[in-house]
C-alpha cells in the first residue's frame, strides 16, 4: 500500500467514502500458493454512512518472512 | 657248805632272779598296755580314715554315675544329631543335585535363547533394511508427490466462481495474519502489507491512479477493468 490507501479501491463511487468499516474477514483457504480472505465491507459518503456494502478477495502471499497482497477480486462480479 | 653256798647263791641268784622277772612282767605289762592303747588309737584313726575314704569314694562313685548318666545323654543327643545331620546332609545334597539340574536346564535354555535371539536379531536387521528400503521409498514416493503437488495446474484467478471449487485447508490457523490485515486496514500498525508488483500493477490500472492522488473509482469501473485486465 505505497501508493493508495488500503481501502482506497474497495471504496464505491465518486463520493470517497466518509465512514467505511470491515464488517468481516473470512477465510476462505489456500491456493495458487496463497492465503485467501474474503472481506465484506460497509462504507458509504457520509459520516456514519454504512449503507454501501462491497465485497473483496484478497490473496496474501508470503515472500521472506513478509506478507504480500498478491491479487484483488470482486466475488460478486459475473462474467456478461 | 659249799652246796649250802651254793644253794644260798642259788636262792640269793633265784630271788633277786624272780625280783626281776616280776619288774619285767610289769613292765612288759605296762609296756604292752602302752601298746594296746597305741594300737586303738592308731585303729581309730584308721577306722576313721577309712571312713573318710569310703565317704570319697561314695561321692565319687555318685559323681562317676553322674558323669556317666551325662555322657550317656550326651551320646544319646550326639547321636541324635549326627542322625538328624546325616539326614539333613542328605536332603541337601538332593537339592544340590536338584539345583544343579536346573542349572544346567537353565544353561540349556539360555543357550536357545541366545540361538533364539540371535535369529531374531538377524530377522530384526532384514526387517530394518527391508524398513529402511521401504522408507526410502516412501520418500522417493513423498518426493515425487511434493513435485507433483509444486507441478499442480495454477488455478485462474479471475473467477471467483472458479476458485470456490479449489481452496484447501480452510481449517488453518490464520489469526495472526488477519490481525496484521486489519491492523494495516486501520492503518494502526507500523508494517505495512505491501502489494506484490502483479497487484500493484493491477491496482494502477483498473484505478488508473496518479501517483500522489488517492485514487478512487466506481465499482463498476473497478469490476469492468479489473476483470479485464487480469484475464
Amino acid at each position: 500500500m505505497n501508493y493508495a490507501s488500503f481501502t482506497a479501491f474497495y471504496e464505491n463511487g465518486n463520493c470517497g467514502w466518509a465512514s467505511k468499516k470491515v464488517a468481516s474477514v473470512e477465510y476462505l483457504g489456500e491456493l495458487n500458493n496463497g492465503d485467501w480472505f474474503k472481506f465484506t465491507i460497509k462504507g458509504g459518503c457520509g459520516i456514519n454512512d454504512f449503507s454501501e456494502t462491497i465485497h473483496r478477495v484478497i490473496k496474501v502471499i508470503k515472500k521472506d518472512n513478509t506478507y504480500f497482497i498478491d491479487y484483488i477480486i470482486d466475488p460478486t462480479y459475473k462474467r456478461e | 657248805m659249799k652246796i649250802i653256798l651254793t644253794a644260798f647263791f642259788m636262792l640269793t641268784i633265784g630271788l633277786s632272779f624272780s625280783q626281776s622277772k616280776k619288774e619285767q612282767i610289769e613292765y612288759l605289762k605296762f609296756k604292752t598296755d602302752s601298746l594296746t592303747n597305741v594300737l586303738e588309737t592308731e585303729r581309730a584313726k584308721n577306722q576313721k580314715q577309712v571312713q573318710e575314704l569310703n565317704t570319697s569314694l561314695n561321692t565319687a562313685e555318685n559323681q562317676r554315675k553322674s558323669l556317666a548318666n551325662t555322657l550317656d545323654s550326651s551320646s544319646k543327643v550326639l547321636i541324635a544329631e549326627r542322625v538328624n545331620f546325616l539326614i539333613t546332609q542328605k536332603e541337601l545334597n538332593l537339592r544340590i543335585e536338584k539345583l544343579k539340574n536346573e542349572i544346567d536346564s537353565l544353561r540349556t535354555a539360555c543357550a536357545n535363547i541366545s540361538a533364539e535371539s540371535f535369529k531374531k536379531q538377524v530377522l530384526i536387521d532384514n526387517l530394518q533394511q527391508l524398513i529402511k528400503g521401504k522408507s526410502d521409498s516412501i520418500l522417493l514416493l513423498t518426493a515425487e508427490g511434493l513435485k507433483l503437488k509444486a507441478v499442480k495446474p495454477f488455478v485462474p484467478e479471475n473467477n471467483y466462481d472458479g476458485l470456490k471449487a479449489h481452496f484447501t485447508n480452510r481449517e488453518k490457523d490464520v489469526a495472526n495474519l488477519k490481525t496484521i490485515i486489519f491492523g494495516v486496514y486501520r492503518q494502526d500498525l507500523k508494517e505495512s502489507l505491501k502489494l506484490t508488483k502483479r497487484c500493484s500493477d493491477f491496482v494502477n490500472d483498473v484505478t488508473e491512479f496518479t501517483a500522489g492522488y488517492p485514487g478512487a473509482i466506481e465499482e463498476h469501473t473497478f469490476k469492468k477493468n479489473g476483470l479485464s485486465i487480469m484475464i
